[in-house]
C-alpha cells in the first residue's frame, strides 16, 4: 500500500505560540443617582483610563444604568460572561474586580485535583510487559 | 543500528550486550563531577521563583511590547532581547564523555519531557501543557513570559538526563559504618560493622566513604532532598495564562455540644501556565556559553 499522509488539522494552542487574552471586552455600567454608584464613578474618572492604555486589547464600554447598583461585566472568547456588583466599593477595589475579569477565562469554576494538563501523547511509551520492565533510571 | 532503537537492539539476543554507559536505561548522565573536591561544589541553588522576579520585571516589558503591537509577524523583529537566565555557577560546564556522547541523542528524539520544579514542587511537563500551580503567584500579569531554570530530569522515550545525586549530609559516623563478613574458618557467617580504615590523604572518612560512593538514590538518607541538573542545558518557557478560581468552599466550624456554628468561607486563586518550550541544548550551544536563547 502506498505512503499516505495523515489527514490532521493544526491543533491550536493558545500561548505556545502567540498568547491571546481570553477577556475580550469589559462593560461597565455607572449610576448618577445611586449613592452606591459613587465609588464606581470615581473609578471611571480616575483609574479606567490607565488601565485601557495598559490592556488595549479589552474593548471597554461604559454606560449609564440608572436606578441600579454598579456592574462589571466581561465577555470572554467562548461567549460566557461574568459579572461583578461593585456597590459601594472604593475605586481600588473595583479595579481589583476589573484585573480579576481580564485574567480569568470564561470557563465555570472548577476545582482541579491534578496541576498538570497535557493532551500529548506519553513521551516514554505505554507500559507493557515485553520490554524494558527490567531496567531502572 | 539507524533503523532500530537501542531498546530493541538490547533485546535482540544476536546482538552482545552494548557497555554499560550505552544502556539506555543505566544510563546516569552526570554533568558534574561526583568527588567534591573544593572547587568542585556547587553553590547553593537561588529559589526559581525568587530568580524569575528578578527577571519577570524585564521579561514583563520585553513581553509588552510585541502584545501590543498588532500584527504578530513584525513582533519578532521588534521585540527587544530576552535577558539570559543567571545561570548556577559562573565556571565553564564541563560535560562528562557519556553527556557528550549521548545528549545529541537525546536531542534526536522527538518529544521530551521534563520535571520543573516550582518552589521544589515537581511537575511533569511537555510543550503544551497546562499547570494550575497550587497558589497565587503576585506581580505577573496575563501574557508574561517565565523561565523555569530548576529541573530534576530531562527525558525522552529511550534516554533521560538526570542530575548527579547530592552528597548525602551524615551526621552519624555509624552511617558510614560497613558491614563486613569476618573470615571464618567454619560454616557459620559472621558479620561485624567496621569503620573504614582513614585514607591517607585530608578527607575524613565520613566524608570519602560515602560521598565518593554515593549512586544515585538512597530512600532513607536521600529522603526528600533533589538534585537539579545545570539550567544552561536546557530551555524551558511558561506563559502566565491567567488566574483561576476554585468554587467557594465552607467550612463549618464547631465543638461538640456546642449549638453555635461559624462558617469559614474559602475561595483560593491559582495561576495557571502554559508551557511554550521544552528544549534541550546541543553540547556546542552549551559549551559556546551562548546564553542568548
Amino acid at each position: 500500500m502506498p505512503l499516505q499522509a495523515l489527514r490532521t488539522i493544526a491543533k491550536p494552542q493558545n500561548g505556545v505560540g502567540a498568547f491571546i487574552l481570553q477577556c475580550k471586552r469589559i462593560d461597565l455600567h455607572y449610576c448618577d443617582w445611586a449613592g452606591s454608584s459613587k465609588g464606581m464613578n470615581d473609578f471611571l474618572r480616575t483609574t479606567l483610563p490607565a488601565f485601557a492604555k495598559q490592556n488595549p486589547s479589552i474593548e471597554l464600554s461604559v454606560s449609564p444604568r440608572p436606578g441600579r447598583h454598579p456592574v462589571v461585566k466581561g465577555l470572554y472568547i467562548n461567549g460566557q460572561h461574568k459579572s461583578i456588583c461593585v456597590r459601594n466599593m472604593e475605586p481600588a477595589e473595583i479595579l481589583r474586580k476589573v484585573e480579576l475579569l481580564t485574567a480569568a477565562s470564561g470557563e465555570r469554576l472548577r476545582r482541579e485535583r491534578r496541576p498538570v494538563k497535557s493532551t500529548n501523547e506519553s513521551v516514554r511509551g505505554v507500559w507493557d510487559p515485553f520490554h524494558g520492565h527490567n531496567y531502572k533510571i | 543500528m539507524l533503523s532500530r532503537t537501542l531498546k530493541r537492539a538490547l533485546l535482540d539476543s544476536r546482538l552482545p550486550l552494548p557497555p554499560t554507559f550505552l544502556l539506555p536505561w543505566a544510563a546516569g548522565l552526570t554533568t558534574v563531577s561526583h568527588t567534591p573536591e573544593a572547587g568542585n561544589v556547587p553553590p547553593p541553588l537561588i529559589d526559581s521563583a525568587q530568580h524569575v522576579s528578578t527577571d519577570r520585571q524585564a521579561m514583563k516589558s520585553a513581553s509588552k511590547q510585541p502584545k501590543s503591537a498588532s500584527p504578530a509577524h513584525t513582533a519578532p523583529a521588534t521585540a527587544p532581547k530576552l535577558p539570559a537566565p543567571s545561570s548556577t555557577g559562573t565556571s565553564p560546564i564541563a560535560l562528562s564523555q557519556s553527556v557528550r556522547d549521548l545528549l545529541p541523542l537525546l536531542q534526536a528524539q522527538g518529544s521530551h519531557y521534563i520535571t520543573a520544579h516550582i518552589f521544589d514542587r515537581p511537575y511533569l511537563l511537555t510543550q503544551g501543557d497546562t499547570v494550575r500551580l497550587p497558589f497565587f503567584m503576585k506581580d505577573v500579569a496575563p501574557g508574561d513570559i517565565l523561565r523555569l531554570n530548576k529541573a530534576s530530569n530531562i527525558g525522552s522515550r529511550d534516554y533521560t538526563l538526570k542530575a548527579s545525586a547530592a552528597a548525602p549530609k551524615l551526621k552519624s559516623s555509624t552511617t558510614t559504618t560497613v558491614e563486613v563478613l569476618d573470615p571464618t574458618s567454619g560454616s557459620l557467617a559472621s558479620h561485624s560493622r567496621v569503620m573504614p580504615t582513614p585514607s591517607p590523604d585530608s578527607e575524613t572518612p565520613s566524608s570519602t566513604a560515602a560521598r565518593t560512593m554515593a549512586p544515585h538514590f538512597i530512600p532513607h538518607i536521600a529522603k526528600g532532598k533533589v538534585s537539579y541538573l545545570d539550567d544552561r542545558l536546557f530551555v524551558c518557557r511558561a506563559v502566565v495564562m491567567g488566574v483561576e478560581a476554585e468554587p467557594m468552599r465552607v467550612k463549618e466550624k464547631t465543638k461538640r455540644r456546642q449549638r453555635k456554628v461559624k462558617s469559614v468561607k474559602s475561595k483560593h486563586r491559582y495561576t495557571i501556565l502554559k508551557v511554550k518550550e521544552v528544549r534541550i541544548r546541543g553540547v556546542e550551544e552549551i559549551e559556546g556559553g551562548d546564553e542568548l536563547d
